[in-house]
């Protein structure tokens, strides 16, 4: 055969070497190897190059292996724990005390409005006693916080500082419906509006669970 | 072409199928003999053709992972190896396709012993290696390797199918779902790019 032959085999001869050919393409390049040595030289170097790629030497996996792969299909068939869902939290648990506790800071800032704005005006109707004397803190338009400190005597206090103490003093379970602004009680939703009360992060678990009641969404995932 | 392997006519007649159609039907053992049977080429596949021995396993964990899951719905339809292997490439493309992906393989010197105990690759004449023929063998795996990451991922996929796991052309153009002449092809093309890049060995 040629040297053009022999090109034109080239191709041919890693299936040839690999025993891929069909009889009718195998008998011609078996007779042109045994007679060209070019051929069969380049029939040995590729043979050793097979030879090579298949003997690469193979590693052993380790003993971390099968384990990890029995910890993967128990991970598949144990029931996955259901991702937290504002639904399932039960918000009738926990909306209680956080309503109260509202409430109460509503409150102490509903009286500090109302004393700030009538100042003559008799004390709210906080029974006397549940307030604290002397009070904690005093709240006043011109100074957001002042320091307690006992009332000097010669000093008006009769307005400011029981009305003040009620914060720190009411305890939610205290609290009663008619301790409460009459705004409040007529439209309970303004509580929700109070800036103060949409701070608390329980108060917002629960406007989402609303909004998502309002927008329809009735799948449950 | 050679014609059609009788064993692929009847999938229904492979053993590997029919440990299958048993973890089909919830047999664990089935599944475990599986694995024992094709974990370590899977995982062999996997490191020759990611470079990295740890990766390797993860993949090969994978595969048997998605196997598993695969089982319910299974229908032989070709040999189980075949079915094994296609998605072993897959994961191991899905791998090298991954813009993080660089896994350079350790060099020589930073080996742990428990690879390096290993049967190296034989030279034809190690006396005709001068020095240290070990050390040559390792040079040479190293090399080897070194051109199996320069290869395209589907010309390495189908050398390694059919020189390391001794699949047929036809059992590998199935697993990579693509024709027996184009596995010819690449098988070539792959040997080709060995071969030149060996002559210092050869």
């Amino acid at each position: 055969m040629s040297t053009l032959d022999c090109a034109a085999i080239g191709e041919e001869l890693v299936a040839f070497l690999d025993d891929e050919l069909d009889d009718d393409t195998r008998r011609p390049i078996a007779s042109h190897v045994a007679t060209c040595l070019v051929c069969r030289r380049e029939v040995e170097r590729l043979t050793l190059v097979r030879r090579w790629v298949g003997d690469l030497p193979a590693v052993e996996p380790s003993a971390a292996f099968a384990a990890g792969l029995w910890d993967k299909i128990a991970a598949e068939t144990t029931p996955a724990t259901p991702a937290p869902n504002v639904r399932v939290l039960r918000p009738w648990r926990w909306a209680p005390p956080a309503l109260a506790a509202a409430a109460v800071v509503a409150l102490a800032f509903s009286t500090l409005l109302r004393t700030t704005e009538s100042p003559t005006q008799a004390p709210p109707a906080v029974a006397p006693e549940r307030v604290a004397a002397p009070a904690p803190a005093v709240r006043k338009p011109d100074a957001p916080v002042v320091a307690a400190r006992p009332a000097p005597k010669d000093e008006p206090t009769g307005e400011e500082a029981p009305q003040v103490a009620a914060a720190d003093a009411l305890r939610p379970e205290d609290l009663r419906p008619e301790d409460l602004p009459p705004e409040l009680l007529e439209q309970p939703e303004l509580f929700l509006r109070l800036p103060v009360v949409r701070r608390l992060e329980t108060l917002e678990h629960i406007d989402a669970v609303h909004n998502s009641h309002d927008d329809g969404d009735g799948g449950a995932g | 072409m050679k014609p059609v392997d009788a064993p692929l006519a009847d999938p229904a007649s492979d053993p590997d199928v029919q440990l299958m159609l048993r973890v089909r039907s919830g047999d664990a053992d089935a599944f475990r003999e599986l694995f024992e049977k094709h974990g370590r080429s899977i995982v062999n596949f996997a490191y020759h053709f990611v470079g990295n021995r740890q990766r390797a396993e993860e993949i090969a964990q994978d595969v048997f992972l998605q196997i598993f899951r695969a089982a319910p719905r299974y229908e032989p339809t070709a040999k189980f190896t075949t079915w094994l292997y296609r998605i072993a490439t897959n994961a191991c493309l899905n791998e090298v396709r991954r813009p993080e992906h660089r896994h350079p393989r350790r060099s020589l010197e930073h080996q742990p012993d428990d690879e390096r105990k290993r049967a190296e690759i034989a030279f034809p004449d190690p006396k005709a290696i001068p020095g240290d023929s070990a050390l040559a063998g390792r040079q040479l795996e190293a090399k080897i390797h070194e051109v199996l990451d320069k290869l395209p991922p589907n010309q390495r996929a189908a050398l390694l199918m059919s020189r390391v796991d001794g699949m047929s052309y036809l059992e590998v153009a199935e697993a990579l779902e693509t024709t027996e002449s184009a596995v010819k092809s690449l098988v070539f093309r792959a040997t080709a790019t060995m071969r030149k890049e060996l002559t210092e060995f050869l």
